[in-house]
């Protein structure tokens, strides 16, 4: 009786809270990661820091600006590529696991039956 | 849902709870670990015998294998095994019962599935959650075995179980569905004590801190992930120095408790749909500090960092500007107006900053006296909507000093902020208990946070009813550790008021019923006569102490009426004795001397000069006692009318608009008006109470009270003239408080019937009561003695007898 609803879950309920767990690993590493944030300011200047000048060219106001934004751009790449980087790890872990659930009673089986094939 | 149909939908969890019953939860984790280690000592063995030496035959090589196979097979079963009972375990969270088919919580199945249908009540009491229930509510395991020994009701199984809006069934419906169902139940409920609220709150309780466990224990969940604050968040706005300076902000990440009570505020949601907002996104929220004002943006903030909130607002930070910290450090007006242009074109620039500014109005004051106009400094920003404000305000000073301004009407949200509702406060203060009992072995009933909400709100106005709650439940927690105690109950929470504030509650003790019951003795001691006076107070006091009088009222208010001397005074100083058990705890005023137009500004204060008033001081000083108005008639009108208000309300405003509560006084006021009418009436040897609607037409017919002023007081009480009955009495009174003074001297003054008749005698002009017992006493006998001392005819230890040759 518990085995027949332990498969059943197993093929049903299990394979969609899977999904849904493996959809807020990535919505967390998205919120923990800042990317929409870092996106849409990727070119701005690190933290706001920048010099005012005045009407005329300063070189070395715009020398300043170009370095806090060079320097906002490579922080922020960085972590941005960093987060990619998690989240496609996530997803492939969660499709490996997705897999590995739907063989498991195969697997568990030949877990079972392999002890024996190594002694004959 | 009916009550029959709760048995069926409770086999939903069956399987899940059959495997937990034979593979506990313990176990699987402990197997779970185990495994995991010898696969990882079987894994490391395997590869350096592979490949750093070949010392094991290949026989041992395959029997290692073999056992790793096995051994991940255990791991893998109990993994298995695991999600599958937490895929049960967490279905409804409270949070997401849309999505499941389960109709009742987990507990609720386990408590059900214990027995069968027609055992409720036996299923409930012996279940682990029905146990902790009843401790919260004191009852003990013994009282819950003996209860089912002889228990053996059948319940009407018919009974509704839904409460509305609630798809889901949890134990707190159950329990109320039982509480209908089962009369025998409610008869072991009474026998302990406990109310049937009692029983339900402690139900919510208990479940509310095994859900909260149950959240916090689900890791992978995204309200427990969201916790975690992200990297990265603020390098895309800049930094306001300068507001650093004059303003705070809260930086560390808030705790899942905090977040809980934020989501369901209501005043916050406002606050945050205002902020939202396109347009005049600006909020000024009034009310009273004292009921949370700031709380409700302390809280807002914690919702931003929390990370659920509206879009508009995501990253938003709050910073609090101290204004009173800014303009005390400023040399004039220029220098004010520079750094405030600093700091709002700092906070405009980093891009995520909502300044709060609390105590606006005493900001904008402040600012006015160095002839700075603070409003006109913030209306560009404002109006551009470049940087977002929130001010806070106290209403009283709010309608004094800003409601009339076109520029805060036009461009901020004004809104109102509630208190919190005796339902929030039961909840905090559960959490906050919860808490407690992690940091000390103590343990809360339900009955003890009962009695904390009902004295936070009784006798602790001067703070919020939270704040006031939370102090005592952390007072409490001191006060049984000192006598060695663990289980907190309503007694010890009462006994920790009355050592606070003076005032007994709770249930009454045999001493104090017996001294309750002997009022009028008691109070006959030091009063003589005036039997329908001590006869009103005595009744007023039992009602107070009992509970059931007005707790928005003060605990007394009472007009005593007579001629001078007879002892109006003398009552109430005896009732501050009395019942607050110290002369200390009366505060006197002499009314005439509040006769004039200032009067009201002498007592509550005056914002225009900023002077506080002596009433409102004299009260927040002692709010525990007897306030004595001397000669009340002669007050202004003004104060008359003051005085409307706080015998109906219990409380007053100050010149700041702040509350003052005198909800936990008794208020005396005495009057000699009517004195000649008394008089009359008392010549005649007729009895007072017969006049009482004569004597108060008179008073009214006089203007000098109201009729709705005299409607306000609990009681008004006629004193009578002193009667030839009574002089005796009071001569005898009088001579033992010289006997007593005299005995510190280490003299003994012998009253004899010659001394008492002597100063029974010097009573000559009734018209001015005991007055002239008293003088004459002083005058005549005390100088006598004095004499003697002086002349040293009298030594310590000696024993003196004075005559009425003596004396003349």
């Amino acid at each position: 009786m518990l085995l027949t609803a332990y498969i059943q879950w197993h093929y049903t309920r299990a394979l969609t809270e899977m999904v849904s767990i493996g959809k807020t690993i990535v919505w967390f590493l998205y919120h923990f990661f800042s990317i929409s944030i870092l996106a849409k300011t990727l070119f701005a200047p690190f933290k706001r820091l920048d010099e005012k000048g005045g009407r005329r060219l300063q070189p070395d106001v715009l020398a300043v600006n170009i370095i806090m934004r060079v320097v906002g751009f490579t922080l922020r790449f960085l972590v941005l590529l960093l987060g990619l980087l998690f989240i496609l790890l996530v997803v492939t872990g969660v499709v490996l696991v997705y897999l590995l659930w739907i063989a498991m009673p195969a697997l568990l089986g030949a877990l079972c039956i392999a002890p024996l094939l190594l002694f004959l | 849902m009916i009550l029959r149909e709760v048995y069926n939908t409770a086999r939903f969890y069956q399987h899940a709870i059959t495997l937990n019953r034979y593979i506990p939860r313990f176990l699987r984790t402990l197997v779970f670990l185990i495994a995991s280690l010898l696969l990882t000592a079987i894994g490391i063995t395997f590869l350096i015998d592979k490949f750093y030496r070949n010392i094991l035959s290949d026989f041992y090589i395959s029997l290692i294998l073999s056992v790793g196979a096995l051994l991940l097979v255990a791991w893998f079963l109990v993994l298995m095994a695991s999600a599958f009972w937490n895929s049960f375990y967490f279905r409804v969270l409270g949070l997401s019962s849309k999505s499941t088919q389960a109709r009742c919580t987990y507990e609720l199945a386990e408590i059900i599935l214990l027995g069968n249908e027609n055992t409720y009540t036996h299923s409930f009491l012996s279940s682990e959650i029905g146990r902790k229930i009843f401790l919260r509510c004191g009852v003990e395991k013994d009282d819950i075995a003996s209860f089912l020994a002889q228990y053996n009701s059948q319940i009407p199984l018919d009974m509704s179980v839904t409460v509305e809006g609630e798809p889901v069934v949890g134990v707190p419906e159950f329990v109320q569905a039982l509480l209908v169902a089962d009369t025998q139940l409610i008869q072991f409920l009474s026998r302990h004590e406990i109310q049937e609220k009692e029983l339900l709150s402690a139900t919510t309780w208990v479940m509310r801190g095994i859900q909260n466990k149950k959240r916090k224990s689900r890791f992978w969940s995204r309200e427990q992930l969201g916790l975690v604050k992200g990297l990265a968040k603020n390098w895309s706005y800049g930094r306001a120095y300068t507001l650093e300076k004059f303003a705070t902000t809260r930086r560390e990440a808030p705790t899942l408790e905090e977040i809980k009570n934020v989501v369901r505020s209501e005043d916050v949601s406002r606050l945050e749909e205002v902020l939202a907002r396109n347009r005049e996104s600006n909020a000024l929220l009034t009310g009273r500090y004292q009921e949370g004002l700031d709380e409700v943006v302390r809280k807002l903030s914690i919702k931003i960092t929390s990370g659920r909130v509206l879009p508009e607002l995501e990253h938003k930070q709050i910073f609090f500007l101290d204004g009173s910290l800014l303009l005390s450090s400023v040399k004039d007006k220029n220098d004010f107006e520079t750094i405030l242009s600093t700091i709002l074109s700092e906070t405009m620039y980093a891009g995520n900053i909502i300044l709060a500014i609390t105590h606006f109005p005493q900001f904008v004051s402040g600012a006015h006296e160095i002839s700075s106009d603070v409003i006109e400094l913030l209306d560009e920003y404002v109006r551009s909507g470049v940087i977002q404000f929130i001010a806070t305000a106290e209403t009283g000073i709010f309608h004094q000093v800003l409601e009339q301004d076109r520029r805060i009407r036009d461009h901020f949200e004004q809104i109102q902020v509630t208190s919190i509702d005796r339902e929030g406060l039961m909840r905090e203060l559960q959490t906050e208990a919860l808490l407690l009992e992690k940091m000390y072995p103590v343990s809360f009933t339900i009955q003890s946070i009962s009695a904390v909400i009902q004295s936070a709100e009784r006798y602790f106005n001067a703070k919020t009813s939270l704040d006031a709650g939370l102090d005592l439940l952390n007072d409490v927690v001191g006060w049984v550790g000192q006598r060695g105690e663990s289980l907190i109950t309503d007694e010890h929470i009462y006994a920790v008021v009355e050592e606070k504030t003076g005032i007994k509650a709770g249930k009454v003790g045999d001493e104090e019923r017996q001294q309750l019951m002997q009022l009028e003795k008691i109070l006959h001691k030091r009063i003589v006569g005036q039997d329908e006076a001590i006869d009103a107070i005595a009744h007023a006091l039992r009602r107070a102490r009992s509970g059931i009088g007005n707790p928005n009222r003060p605990m007394g208010s009472f007009l005593f009426l007579g001629p001078t001397g007879v002892g109006k005074t003398e009552v109430a100083k005896t009732l501050a004795k009395t019942f607050f058990k110290s002369d200390d705890k009366l505060i006197r005023f002499d009314m005439s001397e509040y006769a004039n137009e200032d009067a009201l500004e002498r007592l509550i204060g005056s914002f225009a000069t900023g002077t506080s008033g002596i009433l409102a001081s004299m009260i927040r000083e002692k709010p525990y006692g007897v306030l004595l108005l001397d000669e009340f008639e002669k007050a202004h009108s003004t104060v008359h009318n003051l005085f409307l208000q706080i015998l109906d309300e219990g409380y007053f405003s100050d010149m700041r608009g702040e509350r003052v509560n005198a909800r936990n006084m008794i208020i005396v006021a005495t009057s000699n008006e009517q004195a000649d009418v008394i008089w009359d009436i008392s010549s005649k040897n007729k009895k007072l109470s017969d006049h009482y609607d004569e004597i108060i037409s008179s008073a009214i017919k006089n203007n000098v009270f109201r009729p709705e002023l005299l409607n306000r007081f609990d009681g008004i009480i006629l004193f009578h003239p002193i009667s030839n009955a009574n002089k005796e009495g009071i001569a005898d009174k009088i001579l033992r408080e010289i006997q007593l003074r005299m005995k510190e001297k280490g003299i003994t003054l012998v009253i004899t019937d010659e001394l008492r008749g002597v100063v029974a005698n010097a009573h000559t002009d009734p018209k001015f009561g005991a007055r002239a017992m008293n003088r004459f006493a002083q005058e005549k006998i005390e100088q006598v003695i004095a004499d003697k001392i002086i002349q040293g005819e009298i030594k310590p230890g000696a024993i003196v007898e004075l005559s009425e040759k003596d004396i003349q």
